[in-house]
């Protein structure tokens, strides 16, 4: 059967024959999807827990980033990626709600009690259901030009012949996040086959609550990836397993 | 691909990946708290994108069948675009490994000669 | 307003009615995209003496932008930063950070009974052009 659709290889590569990974973009890879970012902040509190909460109401678990943008002591210059700056971020995300945690000792050796917090939330479109990508080629070729064709594609109310490249939904010049497989891992193992370590996004899944989570004492230790696998060690944690996103991408 | 490495040893200690460079990349400098900055060199390995225009001439040979004939036709395409420069295009080969999967750290930079050496 | 664009859908999805969410792309939703080539790689020494090593990469945005990194011990078997945690008696906090000038790895490493070691850290790093703060 003909396969039909369009693909968009990085500059210097040739479109016909490069790898996967080299593209930018391809109909035969699904790309991960935000939507608009938030902004959350709350008070680290003198003892329990505070909460940032963003109403998603996708009706279905959906992965996510959290950035830690800093506090009213450390100033809010910053971005941490899904922690503060000595521990993993707690974060809960429901099929409504992505939850943040706050508690009594956030970042603890950074900021102070009664500080503010300051949160950039990304949540995505997609599901986490299972998905696996075909590979189609695997090593690159040395021909390509060096010439920047190509197409880009702007935000809302942006003028694309004249907006940043953060105002672009897409850009041929920059390669986005190209998804390879995804799903929920409760074995020891998962095969990626790609050959090489690729970029991941891993949550532990909390099947009671039905809901992802991140912490400190379990993400550290439940996975690691190889150049063939994703593995997972349920001994760790409290989980049922972890939803993750392999991308075709390296990191 | 831009590699960083001390110069007073050959060893690379970080590298940026891709074919074509733009400004924000070629500007960028990697540092290690364990090096000196003046022990920091770089080399470029591909094209560095450019805002000069040039006139670029694309030739293109195609073969057609007129009756009994095939001939071969000549499709000249001339268009402005940029300008890039091309960085150690004898290098090309080692840049190509390193995306099939070789392990960079196991090469280092022969200071002398200017030459990417296997440890 | 008229709401111009592109969509293509998955296999299976009938582009013209198909979820959002089941599009492989469509130019109502931004996807995240890269910026620095195709991503940074690295190695690092680090002894195991409490002090906190560097390593700083000008990214050139002239904003915060949101970034993400990994980290190996062997150079095989490579997990997501930040890293806190005790292995043995070898105390371990790898974190990755930005400004709105520098992207900053951090490694450090406190051996708290063996005696004085240097380790190698890989690291590899990926810089969004997505914002890291609005």
């Amino acid at each position: 059967m003909a396969n039909y659709g369009a693909k968009v290889s990085q500059k210097g590569y040739p479109v016909g024959t490069c790898a996967d990974r080299f593209l930018t973009f391809s109909s035969s890879f699904p790309t991960l999807k935000y939507l608009t970012p938030s902004s959350g902040s709350t008070t680290i509190p003198s003892s329990g827990s505070n909460y940032v909460t963003v109403t998603h109401n996708l009706g279905y678990l959906a992965p996510y980033l959290v950035v830690y943008n800093g506090s009213t002591t450390t100033g809010v210059g910053t971005s941490n990626l899904m922690s503060d700056n000595d521990s993993y971020l707690t974060t809960y995300m429901t099929t409504t709600q992505l939850q943040i945690e706050v508690s009594d000792s956030f970042d603890q050796y950074a900021s102070s009690i009664g500080d503010t917090v300051y949160f950039t939330i990304y949540i995505f479109l997609d599901k986490l259901e299972s998905y696996t990508a075909s590979v189609i080629k695997t090593s690159t070729t040395s021909s390509g030009s060096s010439n920047n064709y190509g197409f880009k594609i702007s935000k809302p109310g942006y003028n694309v012949n004249n907006c940043t490249d953060e105002q672009l939904i897409m850009s041929s010049s920059f390669y986005s996040a190209l998804i390879h497989k995804k799903g929920l891992l409760t074995g020891s193992s998962v095969s990626h086959g790609l050959g090489y370590i690729p970029a991941i996004f891993v949550y532990e899944y909390d099947s009671a609550n039905n809901r992802i989570q991140t912490n400190n004492l379990s993400l550290q230790n439940l996975h690691y990836v190889t150049s063939s696998s994703l593995y997972y060690d349920s001994s760790v944690g409290t989980g049922d397993g972890i939803y993750y996103i392999i991308f075709k991408n390296t990191v | 691909m831009i590699i960083f490495y001390n110069k007073k040893t050959g060893k690379i200690f970080s590298y940026i990946q891709g074919r074509v460079h733009n400004k924000r990349d070629l500007q960028c400098n990697i540092k290690d708290s364990t090096i000196d900055d003046k022990d920091i060199a770089k080399i470029i390995i591909g094209y560095e994108e450019t805002d000069i225009e040039e006139k670029t001439t694309k030739i293109t040979k195609e073969k057609k069948q007129i009756l009994d004939f095939v001939i071969e036709v000549e499709n000249i395409e001339e268009y402005k675009g940029n300008k890039n420069i091309k960085h150690n295009g004898d290098k090309f080969d080692f840049m190509y490994k390193i995306e099939n999967g070789e392990n960079i750290f196991d090469y280092k930079i022969n200071t002398k000669l200017k030459e990417i050496d296997k440890i | 307003m008229a709401n111009w664009g592109m969509k293509i859908s998955r296999i299976g999805v009938d582009v013209n009615n198909g979820d959002d969410k089941d599009m492989i792309f469509t130019s109502k939703y931004s996807c995240l995209k890269g910026s620095l080539g195709t991503g940074i790689g690295g190695n690092k020494v680090v002894a195991n003496d409490g002090n906190t090593e560097t390593v700083t990469i000008l990214h050139g945005l002239n904003y915060i932008p949101m970034v993400k990194g990994d980290f190996s011990f062997n150079n095989t078997n490579f997990q997501i930063l930040p890293y806190f945690n005790l292995l043995g008696s070898l105390q371990i906090a790898f974190n990755i950070k930005a400004d709105s000038t520098n992207v900053y790895l951090t490694f450090n490493l406190l051996e708290l009974i063996g005696p004085p070691a240097n380790y190698t850290i890989y690291y590899k790093c990926f810089i969004f052009l997505d914002k890291g703060k609005l």
